[in-house]
């Protein structure tokens, strides 16, 4: 019995061994062979927000490449600013890093001992080094550019494919009701239906 | 025979229903967009309603669904204050699609479109009164085509030139003829002058049809229309005739800072 439920297993696995690729949903065989039933009107870019997903292989990609959600959205001014803010970020961070290389300090030491020429005061005496502000700043843009692009530009892509689906949706079910059809404008007086039921 | 002839007959009757939907279909939606006053929904809806305007006057189509369509993408454009294509799409449903029964409603909709247009409310009535139609038939479409495009020029908004050159391939196939001022306006919409300065041009009152298109008095403007059309002309591949403005902008009496202007110009050809 174990010899045989080996044989299963080593069999399944080197069936997906042999697979070109691992999907996490499903995807079937001819699915970028079918064409879909475009509505008449609809631009290739109204087709194409409708047919982009977010996934958590987005999440990934928008953490490498600023305002990614942005422009998947199809709202590149806004894909930029994230790109510009995230840039500025980067050069923050470079900065305090470089220079702490310089001046032979541990650049992530925020509690280290500050010196007095490099230091902001702030309220009753709060000393804070002038890297440190730099360090946080950075940091701070770049985790919030990231969450902003990825909340924004989901809502931002639902609400474009809310008002596609809302656009062609309406018009499908007015082409229904007032599209040329013969049998409109007669109002049926009797009918027969057949029920097929299994026993 | 009779059996190809009742064939194509309820083909074509078929095609025309067909062709009435697409209207209908988009002015039920527009009225429910326009109830509902989403700025959002009105605005994405533009490219879809002016797909159907645009084949209701290439087919040169009549129907009365037309001026419901016309009138209601006006109101659709006023959601979203853009005052030049409302005032067009009155001026469409005025010349092309007569309905007595939007007159009232039409004029103070035109006149607070053209006022926003910058237009007094003198110039707006001219413009209204002059779109005056009694009926529409195949026969006088072109004519009334022809109208609604001179009248249309002279809302001086961009939006509108634009649409007015995407017509002007139709206009020409009609045969029609285009005055003077007309030519004068698709030369200068065609090489982007600024719309003051096109506005200035058109508004002139002494005419001279004998001149060509850029002999303005005004010799600042004249300087100005003539770079342009070098830069057209040179941005289009075509330097021959961008070489020849050039040539008619040396013959003006140049400044110094005009020469320089010239000679980096004749670099560039």
């Amino acid at each position: 019995m174990k010899g045989f439920l080996l044989i299963i297993f080593s069999f399944l696995f080197t069936i997906n061994m042999m697979s070109q690729d691992i999907d996490i949903y499903r995807k079937g065989k001819d699915d970028n062979v079918k064409i879909p039933n475009i509505p008449l009107g609809m631009s290739k870019q109204e087709f194409h927000l409708l047919s982009t997903n977010l996934r958590l292989k987005d999440m990934l990609y928008a953490m490498v490449v600023p305002g990614y959600v942005h422009f998947k959205a199809q709202e590149k001014p806004m894909g930029y600013a994230i790109l510009g803010a995230r840039a500025v970020g980067f050069i923050g961070l470079s900065a305090v890093y470089y220079s702490a290389q310089i001046n032979d300090e541990n650049w992530y030491d925020i509690n280290g001992d500050p010196n007095p020429d490099d230091v902001i005061t702030i309220g009753n005496g709060w000393e804070i080094k002038k890297s440190d502000v730099i360090l946080v700043t950075s940091a701070t843009l770049i985790i919030s550019t990231y969450l902003f692009d990825w909340i924004r530009g989901e809502n931002l892509l639902h609400r474009k494919q809310d008002k596609i689906r809302y656009k062609y949706g309406i018009k499908h079910e007015l082409q229904k009701a007032y599209s040329y059809n013969p049998s409109s404008g007669i109002l049926p007086i009797a009918s027969l239906s057949i029920k097929i039921s299994s026993l | 025979m009779k059996r190809y002839i009742l064939i194509l007959l309820v083909l074509i009757s078929v095609t025309n229903l067909f062709s009435q939907d697409n209207v209908l279909i988009e002015f039920k939606y527009l009225q429910l967009v326009n109830a509902q006053g989403d700025k959002d929904l009105a605005e994405d809806n533009y490219r879809n309603a002016e797909i159907i305007c645009d084949s209701i006057i290439i087919n040169s189509h009549i129907s009365e669904v037309n001026a419901h369509m016309f009138f209601e993408l006006a109101k659709s454009y006023e959601l979203n204050e853009e005052y030049g294509l409302m005032a067009f799409s009155l001026l469409r449903q005025r010349c092309l699609a007569p309905n007595d029964s939007f007159n009232i409603e039409g004029q103070r909709l035109f006149e607070e479109a053209c006022l926003r247009l910058q237009l007094t409310h003198k110039q707006a009535r001219l413009l209204y009164y002059n779109t005056e139609t009694k009926n529409i038939t195949k026969n006088n479409y072109p004519a009334q085509l022809s109208i609604l495009y001179q009248n249309s020029i002279l809302l001086f908004d961009a939006s509108v030139d634009a649409k007015l050159m995407k017509y002007y391939s139709l206009y020409n196939t009609q045969k029609l003829e285009i005055d003077y001022m007309h030519q004068q306006w698709q030369f200068l919409t065609m090489i982007d002058l600024g719309m003051k300065k096109k506005k200035r041009i058109l508004s002139q009152k002494s005419v001279n049809s004998q001149k060509e298109y850029w002999e303005i008095e005004d010799n600042k403007l004249h300087k100005r229309v003539l770079m342009r059309a070098e830069h057209y002309y040179r941005k289009s591949d075509a330097n021959a005739e961008a070489k020849y403005y050039l040539e008619e902008y040396k013959k003006l009496e140049l400044s110094v800072f005009n020469k320089i202007q010239r000679s980096w110009r004749l670099l560039l050809n």
